[in-house]
């Protein structure tokens, strides 16, 4: 029988990414998992603040560590241009873990760089430092790892690849940590992580570990789980893809007692949607749920799977084509003429329904309001606040949402580069946050500015400009002393 | 945190030409410019007993749409135009234009009796005004330019609407990225021989066609508020 885990993401650092320079977020949970090892309030948290401000660039690096824990590579198309030049991007990432009765705190630290040449995105180093816990955090266990095998040259000369720790009497037991080093050149090859991917996940499940040996794996099988099949990060991008009205990306959490189905699944919605039978069946299941929660939202609305042709494909296996339909008051049409709100709910709802009621959920989606409803959302958001037990880890731009939210939710962006995320300080329970927010970005008072208008104040004259490039036809009449002056001021 | 400077100005095309410049000079105060379309002094309804409340409208309406605090407000700072307002009724002569057309020595008009009484009530207003120094707890402040802002900075007088935009774009094209110079400007081709002290600048232009002519105390307002 399997133990019950839950992985929840505490604090989120980063540093050398896209516009930030350094950046730290501490999550709703931070100080009630570091100090009394529990997890108490709805872990909603809102990141909020002016265009460029650094808020997608948290979800994006969000987006990497799911994608790293769970043993795949960074693609290069992606990512590349968001890294600086000849310098390390960091992210380092602490996670509350519960793994039956034992509960631990760990922090992975990654270091990425780009490789312009391969074009690859390969990992530097990585580092996985972990606490268990006892009364309290016991004595911190940590493991090093950088990668030598870039180099192809390390691989001729047989460097040999290695697991540092501080403390070797502790890593001394962990026999994981011994022979790396065929691992460690196929995660040069791959790009990939040392502790998490798929090999190492398999060799950790060894009979007869030592307390060293279980605590390790304790850790990097949770984190690894965690990142396949319980933390969903939607990009904006994939909605573009929901623009292009091909198809809606439904993000998808079922779990049953033998299996759990996670990702994205295209429900396609010009008729080209196959499926195997098994994935048909339950994303029947996941429509199902959908429509449950879309009447509460929108009353009259349901989404239909109809099932258009069943056939054996060349493996012998029955292929399901659908196609999908929305049903407003008996009245079908196919779901593509939707508006985006409303495809971007159909995206989002099976996930936010599953965080909801599971506490091992984490959901981190860029612009959670794009298209939506505000007072809709505001509902959306304040539900979950209240009772979700799972994480949701949004951007935003909508105010209104502000409003559902307490202090602690609220992260706000800022203009400083160097200190890209604040929580906004001095708001009393009286205070409506969404005007404390605007008085801040009009007034500052917040440790960090959140807007600077200085350069926007420009931008109707900018336009007036722009499209009189040649001036308007008129002169002001300095004297010639002034216009001097103005000459070389 | 910052406290946020209130101008109120007559026209929207005052607003264009002045609220970057202040806003750039006083980058650390957040700067707003309300306009009142200059129904302060000629609206008749508008008299001493509810001007403050008027003016009031304007802070009120900015610090609820920007969720501020009434402490949240440093200073309000009104500029008029003085319009000729304080010269000898001699000086409104006949014209044949429904519109008031200044120049350097006259007012005029097709219905002088129109003119005696606008700069009575305006007159009338700026004097209360100028003895004012807070409204509802903030502190209040009033300057002018003569004989209004197109006169004092573009040195033109009787502009269309369309010129006036014209001129106030331009205007700011000219003093974009060296808005420092604003102020030397105003002390070089404005002020025009008014003195230097707040009370004494009032009047000075009270006397004569001083309020038909070129001139402003608006510099004072820099002096007074030494620039951070």
């Amino acid at each position: 029988m399997k133990e019950k885990k839950l992985v929840r993401i505490l604090e989120s650092e980063l540093e050398n990414f896209k516009n930030v320079e350094y950046g730290d977020i501490r999550y709703v949970n931070y100080s009630n998992a570091e100090y009394r090892a529990e997890l108490k309030e709805p872990d909603i948290n809102g990141i909020y603040g002016q265009n460029g401000s650094g808020k997608t660039a948290m979800i994006e690096a969000l987006d990497m560590l799911q994608r790293i824990m769970g043993g795949k590579t960074i693609s290069y198309e992606e990512y590349a241009g968001m890294f600086p030049e000849n310098r390390a991007m960091k992210l380092s990432t602490v996670f509350f873990i519960e793994c039956g009765e034992k509960k631990y705190k760990a922090r992975y630290g990654l270091s990425l760089k780009k490789n312009t040449e391969e074009r690859r995105i390969q990992i530097h180093s990585e580092e996985l430092v972990y606490w268990q816990r006892g009364v309290s955090w016991k004595k911190e266990r940590n493991a090093f790892f950088c990668n030598p095998f870039y180099d192809t040259q390390s691989i001729m000369e047989d460097t040999s690849a290695q697991v540092v720790s501080e403390d070797k009497g502790a890593a001394g037991k962990i026999r994981f940590f011994r022979s790396v080093q065929n691992l460690a050149v196929f995660c040069a090859q791959k790009n990939v992580s040392l502790f998490f991917n798929e090999i190492f996940y398999n060799s950790l499940e060894a009979e007869g570990q030592n307390d060293e040996e279980m605590a390790f794996s304790d850790v990097v099988k949770a984190l690894f789980e965690f990142a396949r099949m319980r933390f969903q990060v939607v990009k904006v991008n994939q909605l573009g893809a929901n623009y292009s009205n091909a198809f809606i990306p439904v993000n998808i959490h079922a779990e049953s007692e033998n299996e759990i189905l996670q990702g994205c699944i295209p429900l396609f919605m010009n008729g080209r949607g196959e499926f195997t039978e098994e994935i048909f069946t339950k994303l029947e299941h996941v429509v199902m749920a959908i429509n449950v929660a879309l009447k509460a939202i929108i009353p009259n609305l349901s989404i239909e799977l109809i099932k258009t042709k069943e056939e054996k494909n060349k493996e012998g296996i029955t292929v399901v084509q659908a196609e999908v339909y929305s049903n407003r008051d008996g009245k079908k049409f196919l779901t593509k003429y939707e508006s985006e709100g409303i495809k971007r709910m159909v995206s989002l709802l099976n996930y936010l329904i599953s965080l909801y009621n599971n506490p091992s959920i984490c959901l981190a989606v860029d612009e959670l309001d794009a298209g939506v409803f505000e007072y809709l959302l505001g509902e959306l958001v304040g539900v979950l606040a209240e009772e979700a037990k799972g994480q949701l880890i949004f951007t935003s731009h909508n105010l209104r949402i502000m409003e559902k939210l307490d202090k602690k939710n609220i992260i706000c962006s800022t203009i400083n580069p160097k200190n890209r995320y604040i929580s906004l300080k001095g708001i009393e329970k009286t205070n409506n946050r969404r005007d404390f927010y605007i008085r801040a970005v009009v007034l500052g008072g917040q440790k960090e500015r959140l807007y600077d208008d200085t350069e926007l104040q420009d931008i109707g004259y900018a336009f007036q400009k722009a499209g009189n490039p040649e001036g308007n036809d008129v002169e002001i009449d300095f004297s010639a002393e002034f216009l001097e002056l103005l000459k070389n001021g | 945190m910052d406290k946020a400077v209130i101008f109120i100005v007559e026209g929207a095309t005052d607003k264009k030409a002045l609220e970057n410049i202040f806003k750039k000079i006083y980058r650390h105060k957040e700067i707003h410019f309300e306009f009142t379309h200059g129904d302060i002094t000629s609206d008749e309804k508008i008299n001493k007993s509810n001007v403050e409340a008027e003016i009031y409208k304007f802070v009120d309406n900015y610090r609820k749409d920007k969720k501020l605090r009434v402490s949240d407000i440093w200073q309000i700072v009104q500029i008029f135009d003085t319009d000729g307002a304080y010269i000898d009724d001699s000086c409104i002569v006949q014209g044949e234009s429904a519109e008031f057309v200044y120049s350097e020595e006259h007012i005029s008009c097709k219905n002088i009796q129109k003119v005696k009484k606008r700069n009575k009530h305006k007159k009338e207003l700026m004097d209360y005004l100028l003895t004012c120094s807070g409204i509802k707890g903030i502190p209040y402040r009033c300057y002018y330019l003569s004989s209004n802002l197109d006169h004092a900075l573009y040195n033109k007088q009787n502009l269309s609407d369309g010129l006036k935009r014209k001129y106030a774009e331009a205007f700011y094209w000219q003093f974009m990225g060296k808005e420092h110079l604003f102020i030397k400007y105003l002390d070089m081709e404005v002020v025009n021989g008014v003195p230097d002290g707040f009370l004494a600048s009032w009047r000075y232009i009270k006397e004569d066609l001083h309020s038909l002519q070129r001139h402003t105390n608006l510099n004072i307002y820099f002096k007074e508020n030494p620039i951070l």
